[in-house]
């Protein structure tokens, strides 16, 4: 895989997407509360 | 996610807010946060623009489907821990915690975790569930795990097996 994953040190890209409440998600928004964001990418259940 | 689920507090503790992505269209990650209980938000990529832009997508399976992996962003939007995982489909929490405890004390402290081989072998549980899939779903995509299992039985046998799920 994947040679341009971003690295540690590296701006995470800025994305928007829905929750799965069907609310709108922009990550540049949940870090404006000052908390860090652990952000898992996941298989899903296919 | 269950063990996320089950580390959830500690999570809030290290001032972290967690979220979890899949390609799953949105009913289908509201009936899985449902059905786990689950604290944090799920997120959908259903077009899957969010996995092409962290070059995350796995093109051999199910048509295209995140490669495990997890990032931890702080508030200036950098990336300060992550961890590729493969085709592993969990990963050990301990390592990752004891990295959020240290950011706690040196907001400067970054991490790139090592891949843990042993977590590449799917345990029974996964098994049971790759199984449900196909017998429910069809889906042939994961037959290459079946061929593990005995690999899995003799671990079991040997006792060296922590369960993890």
């Amino acid at each position: 895989m994947t040679e341009n994953v971003p690295d540690i040190g590296e701006n995470a890209p800025d994305f928007e997407t829905v929750t799965s409440d069907g609310k709108p998600f922009v990550l540049s928004e949940a870090l404006k509360s000052g908390h860090y964001v652990k952000l898992v990418f996941y298989r899903g259940h296919w | 996610m269950a063990e996320i689920e089950r580390n959830y507090d500690a999570y809030r503790k290290f001032n972290t807010r967690v979220f979890a992505l899949s390609v799953d269209p949105v009913k289908q990650s509201r009936n899985l946060a449902e059905k786990m209980k689950l604290s944090f938000e799920l997120l959908c990529d259903e077009d899957k623009h969010v996995i092409d832009l962290f070059d995350l997508r796995n093109p051999f399976e199910h048509d295209g489907i995140a490669y495990p992996a997890t990032f931890i962003i702080n508030a200036e939007g950098k990336i300060c821990y992550r961890s590729l995982d493969g085709t592993a489909s969990r990963v050990n929490l301990t390592e990752e915690l004891k990295f959020l405890e240290r950011l706690h004390d040196d907001a400067e402290y970054k991490m790139d975790a090592v891949p843990n081989k042993t977590w590449i072998i799917p345990s029974l549980k996964d098994m049971w569930r790759m199984s449900s899939n196909l017998i429910l779903k069809g889906n042939f995509a994961d037959w290459k795990h079946f061929l593990l299992l005995p690999v899995e039985v003799f671990k079991m046998i040997r006792g060296g097996r922590r369960e993890i799920l």
